[in-house]
């Protein structure tokens, strides 16, 4: 009866294991944890902002043997050395 | 003394399950987890359409488990689809984050609307793979008490046949998968993002789902694959020389489409190969299953 991997008889279902049962336990909570995690970002607004996609360009674009190099900050980058002249 | 063993074979086959589980998941999720299209998507979804992929998966993922599941105990109550639901959703989600950090798609940078839409749209197919797994390449629940006339010793020619057959049949399967995903961009964004320590779990990672997929999960043919004589038969040297075998085929796919070329660097090459190396690991494994 304890023997899980001998049900192949349709008319005998074995109860779970202990085993199944705090892996069900385990995957049930972390579902649960991802469920409420998108019902927290659904309900706060401040994760509901896009994100900040823009580039500054702040050097010139050189040209060495046929390739265009092209120097791009994102603007989290940027602020830290802006935020050392104020 | 009993009551500890039918807890440790408890045990066992919870493990087995979880492993098969597991590795359909990557047989069938691989490709897309090299989609950026996807991780764009996820990271763009609203919170509502984020439920709405969880839903909607967990729905078709209960109608898959009423029939078939990663299971070996067949069970046909409606409630035990139910946690097996929970069971594959909860392993497609692990599965997908683990390969997405692997990739560094999923960083304590992304922000976390962001990365729950990455992970959860990429489990999507990760978990219609779990509930698949008995499907994919047959299941043995039948076969385990059959006893296999696979097991005559073979002389060398026949070990040295039965050796290029697997590495004609880890070919094949490697260059299936390979070709979705070499001719396309991910590769090279991806290498971009990667430092050695990340590319050194990449490999880990790819020898030990190929190992899980033909010796672990018990799909078809794994205790033909135990028996059969050749020279790299063992599960650990065949899990090598599978993994070296689908490196090559990455690097030739590579080549062909003219991702990398001569003058390239030999790091970028490193790199490229070994992230591709991944999907053609998974892909040879199944060949192996298959052929």
């Amino acid at each position: 009866m304890n023997q899980p991997t001998q049900a192949s008889d349709s008319n005998h279902q074995p109860p779970r294991s202990r085993a199944e049962w705090i892996t069900f336990g385990i995957a049930s909570s972390l579902l649960a944890i991802v469920a409420g995690l998108v019902g927290y970002t659904w309900l706060d607004e401040r994760q509901q902002r896009p994100p900040i996609l823009s580039v500054l360009n702040t050097e010139t674009i050189r040209a060495a043997e046929g390739q265009f190099y092209v120097r791009l900050q994102s603007p989290i980058a940027a602020a830290k050395p802006q935020n050392r002249y104020k | 003394m009993a009551l500890a063993k039918r807890r440790s074979t408890a045990w066992a086959t919870e493990i087995n399950d979880l492993v098969r589980g597991a590795c359909g998941g990557f047989l069938f999720g691989i490709p897309l987890l090299y989609t950026m299209e996807v991780w764009w998507i996820g990271s763009m979804a609203q919170p509502p359409r984020i439920m709405m992929a969880i839903a909607g998966t967990f729905i078709a993922v209960f109608w898959l488990n009423r029939t078939e599941g990663f299971r070996k105990t067949s069970r046909s109550r409606p409630y035990d689809a139910l946690t097996d639901t929970v069971e594959a959703m909860a392993i497609g989600l692990v599965c997908s984050a683990f390969v997405l950090l692997l990739l560094r798609e999923l960083t304590l940078d992304v922000p976390l609307r962001e990365s729950l839409g990455k992970v959860i749209f990429e489990s999507v197919p990760f978990t219609l793979g779990v509930s698949l797994a008995n499907q994919f390449l047959g299941d043995t629940r039948d076969a385990e008490s059959k006893p296999s006339d696979n097991s005559q010793p073979t002389d060398h020619k026949d070990a040295l046949n039965a050796t290029l057959a697997d590495i004609g049949a880890t070919l094949l399967g490697a260059i299936v998968v390979g070709f979705n995903i070499s001719p396309t961009d991910e590769i090279r964004t991806l290498a971009a993002a990667l430092s050695a320590p990340w590319l050194l779990g990449i490999m880990a990672a790819s020898l030990l789902i190929s190992y899980g997929i033909v010796f672990e999960a018990g799909f078809s043919d794994q205790r033909k694959r135990r028996q059969q004589q050749g020279i790299f038969q063992r599960p650990l040297s065949e899990t090598i020389m599978s993994y070296l075998v689908s490196l090559l085929a990455a690097a030739m796919m590579l080549w062909f489409f003219d991702r990398l070329t001569f003058s390239d660097p030999w790091t970028m090459w490193l790199e490229q190969i070994l992230l591709l190396g991944l999907p053609t690991t998974i892909g040879g494994a199944a060949g192996r299953l298959a052929v």
